[in-house]
């Protein structure tokens, strides 16, 4: 069983051009005859030539012997032998031709019983090294030298060497730079002649252009080694948010910037936001407290290259109301991935009035008060009215227990802590000689009087 | 203690069933669409209110009370928007005037040059009033006060109401904005990027604003609306006796 399945196997290989060879050139297929000229190259490089088997008999064929004989060729893939290829499969291999020294070169290359001729012509030229002293990497035409990620308006330098190993002077005719974003040689003249052993450095320099990956060429007497990069738009400064006042109370109108930390290095938008935590948990909204001009709770803002502070509709800050209800205004200014938060604590405090008026009316007295409560606990009211000469009018300080009918109409007023009163007051007597009126309000801050109002 | 008695005192029932809790009103505003919207609040602290009207094409208020002119209506509406009188009216724009106490006085059709008066028993013509008037108001309750644009700038007009006899005078050759008269007779006009307050018998007031002003409107005695050029938003300018603030309107007027 066993001698049959060796006769078997061994019976295609005595079979002539049962394989035909090819070159595979990109797309391109190229038969191989006897001899096989690979071309040139630098002696510091190395050719990799992808070649095609393709089974061409009516059967089965075991390819037994895959082999390169021949100083400096080598293969890079193989397939392993023997191995069974059917009826018009193919199998590939690479050859590589590296060779030590500048020269001419020859190996052969056997399949099966075919075999062929490689020939190939090493040239002395410079070796390219990349990087530093002591860190340095041999260069091969085509390599791809990546000069990672770096920012528009950065840069980022990359080190090269040329050497000569050679015995004999080599003169460097041509260094090119070349793509949009990469520059030089720097730190190198030309022509340049490299004595025996001798080095000489220069530098490539990448500065992006834009956003995206950047490919360029490095081109060493019409060797070609790929440069690559990937550009990305500069990171903005943290942007910071000023307050004018720098702490604001409740009921005031204060003037927001955002400025960064340092001037812009490209042009961009964001978006300041503000949200509202009351003090007392449960306390509804304050509508009063938004940006106003762009109103809202959200307002977009640019900055442009080489400035420090953001435009908010073409000014270079926003007013806020602050409302009148006490708790936390978060601010938040946010760049692209910066993001900056600034909180502004409206502390509680006793009752704001914003106008008293009276006016007289047949025997009554109306009196009209605005104000804020910040904290939306007005208990006791206290009026005292007085006469020319400034003496209480009887019976004195008239206190209202309004706790209930405040606490109603803040439940119910969607308008924060601000509230108008009116109150009419039935009088007997010689009114027209009640000339003043003072009302205390108090809450769970404090009490606050008002200014006298004269009528 | 003096001698008069306030007779809440004396009611435990007092308490507020004579009083009234609501969020401050501080007069109706129109927008550039047209429409009437209440605005509420105090200094610093403003919220705008649904719309009341539409098709507005001038307005003026007190606080208490508000003049709307429609195509070709003349309304007055109390504070709470709701109609309380209105007129027949020559169609296009028009100027209001309220007494210091904030009742409606006097009305110019832009588009007519007519004065009218406005009393009790209704509208009364008080004649021609000629097509530059920018503003008009009271100087007291015997004089009207008709801010006039030409090419010497702006000038004012005093008419007395009861003689019919006229004053000129000019109240800025570098002016040609625009102007109002408040209702307590302060004149307000804007030069250049200035907002001046002439009071009688008080230095004029001057205030920076941070826009050129394109319109003035009163909102109620102690407001009124500064609208700026070049988007520049709204502006409430409140004027109290020695105290004038500045202060800026929410943009959206829903």
């Amino acid at each position: 069983m066993r001698a049959g399945t060796l006769i078997l196997l061994l019976a295609p290989v005595c079979l002539p051009a049962q394989f035909r060879i090819t070159i595979l050139d990109g797309r391109d297929e190229r038969p191989v005859g006897e001899v096989v000229n690979l071309g040139s190259l630098d002696a510091s490089d190395f050719l990799d030539t992808r070649f095609q088997l393709r089974n061409i008999s009516n059967g089965t064929t075991v390819l037994q012997v895959l082999s390169v004989a021949g100083v400096g060729f080598s293969f890079t893939a193989k397939p392993s032998t023997p191995v069974a290829v059917p009826a018009a499969g193919s199998l590939t291999f690479t050859v590589r031709f590296e060779p030590k020294a500048p020269g001419t070169y020859s190996a052969v290359l056997t399949v099966n019983t075919i075999t062929v001729l490689l020939r190939a012509v090493a040239m002395a030229g410079p070796v390219v090294w990349l990087g530093a002293e002591g860190r340095q990497m041999k260069l091969s035409a085509s390599d791809a030298v990546d000069f990672g990620t770096v920012e528009r308006g950065a840069v980022a330098r990359r080190r090269f060497v040329l050497e000569n190993p050679y015995e004999t002077a080599l003169t460097v005719s041509s260094l090119e730079v070349s793509g949009a974003s990469f520059r030089g040689p720097e730190a190198i003249q030309l022509p340049l002649v490299l004595a025996p052993q001798d080095r000489a450095a220069f530098e490539v320099v990448f500065a992006p252009q834009s956003a995206g990956a950047a490919v360029g060429r490095l081109t060493v007497n019409g060797r070609i080694f790929l440069l690559t990069g990937q550009g990305v738009e500069p990171r903005f400064p943290k942007p910071e948010i000023v307050l004018d006042p720098a702490a604001p109370q409740s009921g005031q109108q204060v003037k927001v910037m955002v400025r960064l930390a340092s001037t812009a290095p490209r042009a961009g938008t964001g978006e300041l936001r503000l949200r509202f935590e009351p003090l007392t948990p449960g306390l509804s909204d304050d509508p009063a407290i938004q940006f106003l001009s762009p109103s809202g709770r959200v307002v977009p803002f640019s900055v442009e290259e080489g400035e420090q502070t953001a435009r908010i509709a073409g000014r270079s800050e926003v007013e806020m109301q602050t409302g009148t209800t006490a708790g936390r205004v978060i601010l938040t200014a946010q760049l692209d991935s910066q993001k900056e938060e600034a909180v502004v604590t409206l502390a509680a405090m006793p009752v704001a009035v914003d106008s008293l008026r009276v006016t007289r009316n047949a025997g009554a007295f109306e009196l009209n008060l605005t104000a804020f409560d910040n904290t939306r606990s007005v208990s006791q009211l206290v009026f005292t009215f007085y006469d020319r000469q400034g003496r209480a009018v009887e019976p004195g300080a008239i206190a209202v227990d309004a706790s209930r009918e405040f606490q109603r109409y803040f439940e119910n007023s969607g308008a924060g802590g601000m509230f108008a009163l009116r109150a009419v007051f039935p009088v007997s007597g010689e009114a027209s000689a009640v000339t003043g009126v003072e009302v205390e309000l108090r809450n769970a801050v404090g009490t606050t009087r008002s200014a006298r109002a004269s009528f | 203690m003096a001698r008069i008695l306030l007779l809440a005192a004396f009611s435990a029932a007092w308490a507020f069933s004579q009083a009234h809790l609501s969020v401050p009103h501080l007069g109706l505003v129109r927008d550039a669409s047209g429409r009437l919207l209440a605005l509420r609040g105090l200094a610093g602290n403003f919220l705008w209110g649904e719309p009341v009207l539409e098709g507005v094409r001038a307005a003026s208020s007190s606080g208490s009370w508000t003049l709307a002119k429609l195509e070709t209506e003349l309304l007055l509406l109390d504070a709470d928007g709701t109609v309380a009188a209105r007129w027949p009216a020559p169609p296009g724009s028009a100027l209001f005037a309220f007494t210091a106490s904030g009742e409606p006085a006097l009305v110019y059709f832009s588009k007519t040059g007519e004065l009218w008066r406005l009393a009790r028993e209704g509208l009364q013509p008080l004649g021609d009033a000629g097509q530059h008037v920018v503003a008009i108001g009271l100087a007291d309750a015997e004089h009207a006060v008709l801010i006039e644009r030409s090419r010497d700038g702006l000038g004012m007009r005093t008419i007395s109401l009861v003689t019919g006899s006229v004053e000129h005078e000019i109240l800025s050759a570098e002016s040609f904005g625009p102007a109002l008269v408040t209702p307590d007779g302060r004149v307000v006009y804007v030069q250049g990027e200035q907002l001046r307050v002439r009071e009688r018998g008080a230095p004029e007031h001057s205030l920076p604003m941070p826009a050129p002003v394109q319109f003035l409107a009163q909102i109620s005695c102690e407001w009124i609306e500064a609208r700026l050029e070049e988007n520049g938003g709204r502006m409430a300018l409140r004027l109290r006796a020695g105290d004038i603030g500045l202060y800026r309107l929410p943009e959206d007027l829903r």
